[in-house]
Formats: structure tokens, sequence, C-alpha cells
């Protein structure tokens, strides 16, 4: 029986390699970004390396028309769905005062809503002998109140949240899995931010595809959470030990010293971009 | 020596290293060159410098990310237009290709497509272009296709149950495996074409160069590792390998012409995994897969 997994986000970096992941177990997929050319050249490609079949759509997961055609799409072309991975997302740099406000909007509106929104439809969408197995993206940051980058990590957080809610409310009908990366070298600002933090930059970042061949194992078997590296597992083991005021205040050091030196950061992904600038396609998908 | 040529000759990655050493020599021994460079401001810069010191000559450059199979399509098309516009004797074909153009990265990044960037560009680029030049390079001569390889290509294989390394990727794996295929794919060229076209392919081996190739996108060990191997003794500057390359690409009287390996000026030996036939026309059928003309639709 071929199974098909539909992916947001699809373009960037870990969206490419989750993409590749699937289709390397056999998975026929259903792709989505923002930009077409770059889908269209993702999806020749992983079709040509794994003769598995493709189907893409562009939309713009921001804007809620863009998310009723891509389900009416979805939809009409009457296909079932094994997986959904809500690897859209992305973060701009800067303090809160310095966005504007419909850029704070939309960011929540993709963040948060379209993946809910996603894995709403998809429930009615699944294969009816298996239970949809669905891959959720948040970050460390999901952890963290993060001072300077306050709505992407809060997003994240409502994110890691609700896929653990969801997970036991679905049991049967689908399983539910988070994914809490650190940085990822996707791009080659986000390279120079892991080489910035040397030799503990160098520890606790993974190859997106390494991300993505774990993030499905666990998926496939419907484990809760997935955060790549034993370092990344330790830092925030110890992280949770302090006091919530104290963590966030050492933080803010740290992340605005950052945002000052306008220097990309490594956190998760997503959030490599210089101060101000606005989301490219390719950076919009974490 | 050197032969006249018919045509231009096109150099991928000509504006850094060793590449834009040969477009120089080119240049300097009477030859035109279509060159391919990633960067805009770099390839006219470098064009401007070049055309300057060699008046007489044509020198163009053509924008391109080899990195994707459509821009190497692309910029093939380029190519044919340019050489039509500005070479306008209309029997006039490429005197030769030399594929350059190759990178190193510590993390392993992908294409747009989702290949694996080492593989993409330092191989399947060539590939590419190679094929898509082909029926201009039979008309020219017939040319040369010189691929850029190195001493790496040895103790290695393909790995072919994961040729992109999505897991256990390594910068030096996966480097190692891209010159490999350089090699295989060149033999497996001369076995499929050099008979029924007349173009023969040639692998190069620069020999240790002091050039950036591994600190652009490289960091840590490798690029400290890179460094002192690179600035010491035994690595040459870039101009050296780049007279051997500029000759390769257009003698045509040449010692034991049958010897597609070439260390610097003298005829090497391939790596045996190298000139298997039965993994170059394995490597052949993969890349011809890789390299299909996309023909999906959207939804």
């Amino acid at each position: 029986m071929r199974r098909r997994a539909l992916i947001t986000g699809a373009t960037g970096g870990l969206g490419k390699a989750l993409a590749w992941e699937f289709a390397s177990h056999g998975w026929d997929l259903y792709l989505t970004d923002n930009a077409r050319g770059p889908l269209r050249t993702l999806a020749a490609g992983v079709k040509h390396a794994h003769a598995v079949d493709v189907v893409w759509r562009a939309a713009d997961l921001s804007i809620q028309e863009d998310r009723a055609d891509l389900l009416a799409a979805v939809r009409e072309a009457n296909l079932t769905f094994g997986a959904l991975a809500n690897v859209a997302g992305y973060d701009l740099e800067g303090a809160f005062r310095e966005r504007d406000r419909d850029g704070l909007v939309s960011l929540m509106r993709v963040n948060m809503e379209a993946g809910l929104v996603l894995t709403h439809a998809l429930l009615n969408m699944r294969n009816s002998w298996e239970p949809l197995r669905v891959i959720n993206i948040a970050s460390l940051a999901a952890f963290f109140p993060m001072p300077y980058k306050a709505t992407y990590a809060a997003s994240k957080a409502f994110v890691l949240s609700s896929s653990l809610a969801l997970r036991e409310e679905l049991r049967g009908r689908a399983t539910v899995t988070v994914l809490c990366p650190a940085g990822m070298p996707t791009t080659s600002s986000a390279m120079k931010g892991i080489e910035s933090q040397g030799r503990m930059g160098r520890w606790t970042t993974w190859n997106a595809s390494d991300v993505s061949r774990v993030t499905y194992r666990e998926a496939m078997r419907g484990r809760p959470i997935v955060i790549p590296g034993w370092i990344n597992r330790a830092l925030l083991m110890v992280s949770q030990l302090l006091p919530k005021p104290l963590l966030v205040s050492l933080l803010a050091r740290r992340w605005g010293t950052e945002a000052k030196r306008e220097r990309p950061a490594t956190l998760a992904g997503g959030q490599f971009r210089a101060q101000g600038s606005p989301p490219s396609p390719a950076e919009r998908s974490a | 020596m050197i032969r006249e040529p018919a045509g231009p000759v096109v150099l991928t990655g000509g504006t850094s290293g060793i590449g834009r050493a040969t477009v120089e020599h080119l240049l300097a021994n009477g030859v035109d060159v279509i060159a391919i460079g990633r960067d805009a401001d770099r390839c006219r810069s470098v064009e401007i410098e070049l055309s300057v010191r060699y008046p007489e000559r044509k020198l163009d450059f053509v924008v391109a990310d080899l990195s994707t199979t459509g821009e190497v399509r692309r910029a093939a098309g380029e190519i044919a237009r340019l050489l039509q516009e500005r070479w306008d004797h209309s029997l006039s074909g490429l005197s030769g290709l030399v594929n350059n153009a190759a990178m190193v990265s510590t993390w392993r990044m992908v294409t747009d497509e989702g290949y694996e960037k080492q593989f993409a560009v330092n191989h399947l680029a060539g590939f590419l272009l190679t094929r898509e030049l082909l029926p201009l390079l039979e008309r020219g001569t017939p040319g040369r296709v010189v691929t850029v390889s190195s001493g790496s290509h040895r103790h290695t294989t393909i790995n072919w149950r994961d040729p992109m390394f999505s897991r256990g990727y390594t910068a030096l794996r996966a480097y190692k495996q891209s010159k490999l295929a350089n090699v295989l794919f060149t033999a497996e060229f001369n076995r499929r074409y050099a008979q029924s076209t007349g173009v023969r392919a040639y692998a190069f081996d620069p020999g240790l160069v002091r050039t950036d190739i591994g600190c652009k996108s490289s960091s840590g060990i490798e690029r400290l590792v890179w460094r002192l191997r690179s600035r010491g003794r035994g690595a040459s500057a870039p101009e050296l390998p780049a007279q051997h390359l500029a000759a390769l690409a257009l003698e045509r009287e040449m010692e034991n012409p049958d010897a597609f390996y070439r260390v610097l000026g003298r005829a090497g030996m391939a790596d045996r995994a190298g000139s298997d036939p039965v993994s170059g026309a394995r490597l052949w059928a993969l890349s011809e897969q890789l390299c299909q003309e996309p023909t999906l639709v959207a939804s």
C-alpha cells in the first residue's frame, strides 16, 4: 500500500531533508512552501532520485485564503495521507519594538495556526489502516522564554505544548511527535553562526539529514519528543534546574549582546536572519 | 605543441584559484574563453581585468550556480547563444570544456533539488554540462573535455547505497567520492563517445595547490589542515597546474593520448576503482537519472 506525506516548508533546509527521508522510505509526497520555483526544482530532484510520486503546490501559510486553497486542492486531489510534517516556520530577528505589527501576526499565523489547521484537516484524510504520523517542528527555544526572540520562542512553546496534548487526545487516530532541534547548518549564515560559537557550536549541531532520519524513525515509533544530540538534552536538563527568572535574565544577556552585534545566532532553525530583514522564501521554512 | 583552436574553450569556476589562472593561460595562448562563475560581481571584475590585458581575445562570463541541473542547462543554452552571436562563423564549435568548478563543505549542504552539494557541484554539473555541450564540442576540431579531479580520488569508493551521504557525511568522504566520480565519468565518457565523436576526455590531477577551496565553506579542523597543507612545502601556486590544464585542453599531439589521467603535464595512473567499467556504467546511469528533465505538473 503506498503512503503519502504532506510536508510544509518543504524547500527549506529541514523540509528538504525530511522530504528526502520520507522518499527514501518509499513514501509519495505532497510538498508545499510559498514559492513555486524551488518547489518545482525539489519535486523533480526527489522524484528522480527515489522514483516516488510527488505533488506540490505553493501556498503562503500566513494567508488564510492560501491555506483554504491548499486544503481545497488537497481534498480535490482525493488523496489520503499517512503523515504530516509541519515544517513551515520562521523567526524575525530584532527587539520587540523594532518589529512591525503585521510581521508579528504573520509569524504567529505560520508558526502556530498553520500546523493546527492542517493537522485538523488531514485527520479526515488519513489512511484508514494506520494512525496519521504528525511531525511538528518546535525548537530548543520552545523550553525557554527568550528575550529578543519572545514571539518566536513563545510560538514554539505553543507547538510543543499543543503537540504533547494532542498526542494523548488523538491516540489511535494519530501520533504526534514534536522535534526540538538546535541550529542546523542549512544556510551559509547559519554555518557562520555555528562557527562563531566554536567547539560548542560544532558539538551541538547536527546535519539536517541526520535530524530528519532520527525524526522519521521516532515519529514512526510514535514517540513524543525528539531532541537530537545528548549534549543538547543534557544542556536542556541542566538549564531546567535553574529558576526561570534567572535563566531568562542569563538568556537576555546572551541574546541581547548577540542582537547588538547583529551576529547570527544558532539555537534553533530559522532564527539566523540579520536584524530587520524580511524572510526570504527559503528561510521561511525553519 | 598547441593546436589552432577552432572555437572558444568553456571553463567552469573561472573566477578564482586554478580556474582563473587557466583562463588567463588560455587567453595568453591565443584562445577565446567562455567562463562560468557563480558570483556576478566577481565574474565582472575578472572579465574586465583580463579583457584589458588581452584585448585581442574574446572573453565572456556566464553567471550560473551550477549546483542545480536547471542552472546547468540554462548555462549550456547561454553558451550556445553566445557562440552564435560572438563567434559568427557558423561551423565553429567549442574547442574544449574544462570542468573545474568544485567545492568542499564541512557541513552537509544540499542543493535546491535536495542533492548533496559536493556530489552535485563537483560531479553532476560537469556530467550534465558535458552532455549538453557535446554537439558543440564535436563540431570544434573536435574538442576536449577536461575534468579537474584530484589525487584524493584514491582509496575510496562510491557510496552506492547512499551516494548523497544522508548518513555518515564527512567533508572528506564526500569530497573523495566526488573526485572518484570525476575519474569514473572521464573513463566512461571515453568508452561511450571517444570513438564515435572524436571528443576525448581527460581527468586532470593538479597536485597540491595553494587555493582557498578548502576554506570557503569549511571550518575548524578541515580548514586548519587545508591551510597547513596548502601553505606547506610541495604546494604550488595555481599558475603551475593552470599552465598544464590549459595545455591539456588544447593539445592535439601528445605522448600517449590514451592515458586519460594526467598529473600536471604527464600521463599518470588513475586508481583502479576509477577505471572500472562496471562502476563507470553504474555512475553514468545514476547521473542520467538524477539529471532528467523535470516533467512535473503542480497540483
